[in-house]
Parts: structure tokens; C-alpha cells; sequence
């Protein structure tokens, strides 16, 4: 508790024990996963994928990515928070000393199993990482809460491991990566080196989202550096610092633009999901530009009837701006230029093409309607000041969008006056901070949390939150 | 830019088919006819100055096909087409132009 007030962490993270969680893989896959020591002195998980150049099982991959452009992180391990994230004795610790009553926790090296080429052993290795995050995380008050992770390389594998992680190991939620690789249409042979993405928005996924609503409960959509998927800005960075700046905040951004976009808050208007490590400093800017797109570029576009000015009106100006000498050539030139810009021989009120309506289907609602209607959430960092510019540039419902999270165990987390900071960093009145530490944590997990909860935090004051 | 110069870009913008550009030169040595003739005989003058109507309307309304340039500045138009009547040699400038770039191309 914090001034009496409940505390959730809406993503704290496990350092999965390897050698605890290599038992729960299936043995035809254990000896392709393992922890090794780089020449750097940095650990990585080891992992012989499917080479889709040999089309064997001989492609070695190390997580996170050690060198090149994207890279991953080195001297990652937190000086206070490793051995809470490994060993829950201690986490249950810092979370009393910190007044954290209940942490949602994803893992770590679950968040680049969306990379791993092989479908058959990122199922195993899914079922494997829940299963043992389950037993971990089972006991210790009720306060810890594994989030699920999916194979999304064998969507039905991925709708049943959701079942499972909900109905028989009691989990609350799943995540997801922000973005699958996929090969580069122009560069297929170089894949996975040159990638593009498709991210949880495209219609292969459409059973993942319904089997979501159906068993109401939230994605979180969380990526990482390093992770091989496609990270925006981060991909043409070649240290950890520039990578790392960008790419949490990067593939959210993409992955929230393509959701909205493409229509998934509109086919499941009941959908919750988390978009997860990235902040929320960015959200009223993209929500903006949603708009300021929607706006211009879907409600009141009309690529049949583009602008087209008068030729007088344009060969005026031309005149007006070049002079009046010798003007029976700036009547021809101007002529030209304009049946060069407004081709006569490709009148656009006679062309019609599917690709002139982009997301034409979505011309019915402002973007805004689905940051309102509590659909999408973020999360915001302890001294991240930028809750408190929400409602600033959203209005009231940049009360509801973000939650707090700790990080608790990764290396930029913050252990020490970690809800003290989060809360002190703005002059935020009770019920904006209600909202922040439990309030829309609470509305992005829903009842699965809410029922799920220790007896005596569930009947603790929820001030502010909308139920 | 002055009043006039706007007035002349408006009515050079405002003539750009080649028979409705003649008619107006024509519309204007007409004119500059009628005031010569105003010293010898009135009704030439007058013959002269409904010719130039004809002409000019007719040109906008057959060729042109838009407004009159004087509809936007009245007055003023008709020293701007003058100056363009003069400065093309009441288009014997812009025939000249155009065999140039026959000949040329």
C-alpha cells in the first residue's frame, strides 16, 4: 500500500532460473537451449534454431542479440532486483519493503520466443515457460501473477496454450510480442538477417483476439531489444544505449498503430490490451496524429474528387510570380505543367482503385473513441513525470491509460522508493494516483485479477477507480 | 505588385486559346480604329466599337470559354490588353514564336 492506497506493478519480470526451467522442456528440445558466458563476460540463452537457409535445425542464436545493429543488452543483471526476479523469497521481500502489493510478471527470455523459427519447439518452449512460471510464481499470498506467453508461429497452438494458461494454470492474462518477423519481400533468401513483421493485427491472428475476449483477458503486448523482431529505429542502431531508447517504445507504437489501423479495436470492441515497457510520454502525440490521419486521410477523403485548380487560376500565378515578359511561352509552360500535374489522359473521378481507400472501413469513428472507451493501456516507469501530461493533452481520459510499473528485475528498473518516486514525481491529486497504482491496472486485467486477489487487498479502497 | 500588373496577369491567364487571343488583338486595333475614325466619321467609330463587343464576347464565349477578364477588373482591363496587344504586335510576336518553334523542332 501506498497512502492507503493498493499498488499494482502491472509489469514486473521474472529472470527465469535456467537451470529450473530446462527441466520443463520437452528432452528433444533441451539440448538446443541453454545458458552460455560470451566472450564478454554476458550471459545469453543459446538456442539452435531451424535455418531456413540448410533447412536444418543448425542455426545458432544467442538472446539477447550480442553485437550489430538492434543489439541487446550486456551487464543487464540489476544489482538489487536479480536475485528477487529469480528467487521469489526475495521478491515478496522488496515488494513489503516497497509497498507493492501485487506484481504481474512477465518473463525475460520468454520475450523473443516470437523469433524463434522453429515452430514446433517455440510451442514447447511456451508450454514449458508456463508451466514452470505456474508453480513459481503459485503460493506466496496470492500477490504474484504470471502472464502466459503464445506460440504465435502455430496460431491454434497459440489459441489452445491461451486455454490452458487461463483455465488450468489459473493465469490472468497473455503476452504477446509486439511484432512476429517475417521475410523481407525484397530480400527473402537473407531472412531472418533482413526482416519485416506482421504484428498481432493481421487476420492470422484473429482466432488469438477472439479466444482473448472469449476468456476475458487482457494482451500485453511486450517486446524487447535484442529479441529479433522488427524494432523500428532500434534496428539502425549499433549501440545498446541508441538501440535501447527506441525500441521498447518503438514496436509498441508500431504495434498499437497497426491495431488501431487495421481495425482490431473495432472487431473486438471488449478487447484489452497492454502495451507494455514503452512509457506513455508518447501517447498523446500518436494519439494525435491518429486523429489528424483519420481525419484527413479517411473521414473526409475522397480520392475520386482530388483538388484540381483552375488553369486560369494557376497559369495567373505563374505569371504573377515569373512576369509578364515574353509571356506567350509562360502561357504555354504553364500549360504543360499543369496538364502534368492534373493529367487529362488519367482523370482521377474515373479511376477507382481499392488501394486509393486506405482503412476506408474505419471512416465511422475517431481513433480517440478507443483510447476512451478503455481499450488501451500503457505503463510509465517510477520518476516518468509523463502520467501527469495525459490529461493535459487527452483530456480526462488520459487519467485512465497508463499504469505503474517497477520493471522490477531488469536492469533499468527501479527497486528504492519505487511507487514513492512514481507518485512524487507530479503533483497528482488521489484519485490520478489511485487510477495510476491500481485503478487502470485493475481495468486492463480485469476480473481475473480482481477475483484473483488476496482477501484482504480486495476489499481495500479503490478510490477513483471506474470498475 | 501594383494594381495593374495583377489586372494583366488576370487577363493574360484569361486568354490563353489562340483564336480568342487574335479576336482580341483584333478587338483592339479595332478600337484603337475607332478612336481614329471619331475625328472623320462617327458611325465607323460606332461600327467599329460594336465589332470589338462581338469579338471579344464572342471569343470568351465561344473559344475561351470562361469569364471576361473585365468582369474581375473592370476599367483597368482594357489598358492590360492593350499593353499585351502592343508588347505581342498585335500577335505577330506570337506568330512569329510559333514558326520559330516549327521550323526548330
Amino acid at each position: 500500500m501506498y497512502q492507503d492506497l493498493l499498488v499494482i506493478d502491472a509489469d514486473a519480470h521474472k529472470i527465469e532460473n535456467p537451470l529450473v526451467i530446462r527441466d520443463y522442456i520437452e528432452p528433444q528440445y533441451r539440448d538446443r537451449v541453454g545458458l552460455i558466458v560470451d566472450n564478454l563476460g554476458d550471459q545469453r540463452m543459446r538456442v539452435i534454431d531451424f535455418n531456413p537457409a540448410t533447412g536444418k535445425n543448425d542455426l545458432e542464436r544467442l538472446y539477447p542479440q550480442p553485437q550489430g545493429l538492434g543489439k541487446g543488452g550486456f551487464r543487464n543483471l540489476h544489482p538489487e532486483t536479480t536475485l528477487g526476479a529469480m528467487f521469489n523469497q526475495v521478491r515478496l521481500e522488496h515488494m513489503d519493503r516497497e509497498g507493492v502489493d501485487i506484481q504481474v510478471v512477465y518473463g525475460t527470455w520468454n520475450l523473443s520466443y516470437s523469433s524463434i523459427l522453429d515452430k514446433d519447439m517455440a510451442i514447447a518452449l511456451c508450454r514449458a515457460y508456463n508451466n514452470y512460471m505456474a508453480e513459481d510464481c503459485r503460493g506466496y499470498g496470492n500477490r504474484i501473477k504470471p502472464i502466459g506467453v503464445l506460440p504465435m508461429q502455430d496460431v491454434n497452438e497459440a489459441v489452445k496454450e491461451m486455454h490452458r494458461c487461463v483455465n488450468e494454470l489459473g493465469m490472468i492474462g497473455v503476452a504477446i510480442a509486439p511484432n512476429i518477423a517475417i521475410p523481407h519481400p525484397k530480400a527473402p533468401d537473407a531472412f531472418p538477417e533482413i526482416r519485416t513483421c506482421k504484428t498481432l493485427s493481421h487476420p492470422d491472428f484473429e482466432p488469438i483476439l477472439q479466444a482473448a475476449v472469449d476468456l476475458n483477458v487482457s494482451i500485453g503486448i511486450h517486446g524487447g531489444p535484442g529479441s529479433y523482431m522488427v524494432g523500428g529505429i532500434a534496428d539502425h542502431m549499433e549501440t545498446f544505449v541508441l538501440s535501447h531508447i527506441f525500441v521498447q517504445r518503438n514496436q509498441q507504437q508500431m504495434a498499437l498503430a497497426r491495431m488501431v489501423f487495421d481495425g482490431v479495436f473495432e472487431r473486438f470492441p471488449t478487447l484489452r490490451v497492454g502495451f507494455l515497457e514503452g512509457g506513455c510520454g508518447w501517447l498523446p502525440d500518436l494519439a494525435h496524429a491518429f486523429h489528424e490521419h483519420w481525419e484527413k486521410r479517411i473521414r473526409d477523403f475522397d480520392p475520386k474528387t482530388p483538388y484540381r485548380p483552375a488553369l486560369m487560376e494557376f497559369t495567373k500565378l505563374m505569371i504573377q510570380e515569373r512576369g509578364v515578359h515574353n509571356n506567350s511561352n509562360i502561357i504555354s509552360q504553364a500549360k504543360n505543367l499543369f496538364d502534368l500535374m492534373w493529367n487529362k489522359q488519367h482523370d482521377p473521378a474515373q479511376i477507382d482503385d481499392s488501394s486509393l481507400y486506405e482503412h476506408y472501413d474505419l471512416r465511422h469513428r475517431d481513433p480517440m473513441e478507443y483510447f476512451g472507451r478503455g481499450q488501451i493501456f500503457t505503463s510509465f516507469e517510477s520518476d516518468d513525470p509523463a502520467p501527469a501530461y495525459l490529461p493535459l493533452a487527452m483530456g480526462e481520459m488520459g487519467k485512465h491509460l497508463t499504469c505503474f510499473s517497477g520493471d522490477y528485475g531488469h536492469w533499468d528498473g527501479v527497486l528504492k522508493d519505487c511507487v514513492k518516486s512514481a507518485a512524487d514525481v507530479a503533483d497528482y491529486d488521489r484519485d490520478h494516483l489511485s487510477l495510476l497504482l491500481n485503478g487502470n491496472a485493475l481495468a486492463l486485467y480485469g476480473d481475473r485479477l480482481r477475483q484473483s486477489m488476496p482477501e484482504h487487498l480486495s476489499t481495500a479502497a479503490l478510490v477513483g477507480t471506474r470498475g | 505588385m501594383s494594381y495593374f500588373q495583377e489586372a494583366k496577369a488576370h487577363f493574360v491567364a484569361s486568354h490563353q486559346n489562340p483564336i480568342n487571343q487574335a479576336l482580341h488583338h483584333l478587338t483592339n486595333a479595332l478600337a484603337i480604329a475607332a478612336i481614329v475614325y471619331l475625328f472623320y466619321d462617327w458611325r465607323i467609330t460606332l461600327v467599329c466599337l460594336v465589332l470589338t463587343q462581338i469579338f471579344a464576347l464572342g471569343g470568351h464565349a465561344f473559344f475561351e470559354k470562361n469569364e471576361p477578364a473585365f468582369v474581375k477588373y473592370p476599367g483597368i482591363t482594357i489598358l492590360a490588353s492593350l499593353s499585351w496587344s502592343f508588347e505581342h504586335w498585335f500577335g505577330l510576336r506570337q506568330l512569329w514564336h510559333y514558326f520559330r518553334h516549327k521550323a526548330s523542332a
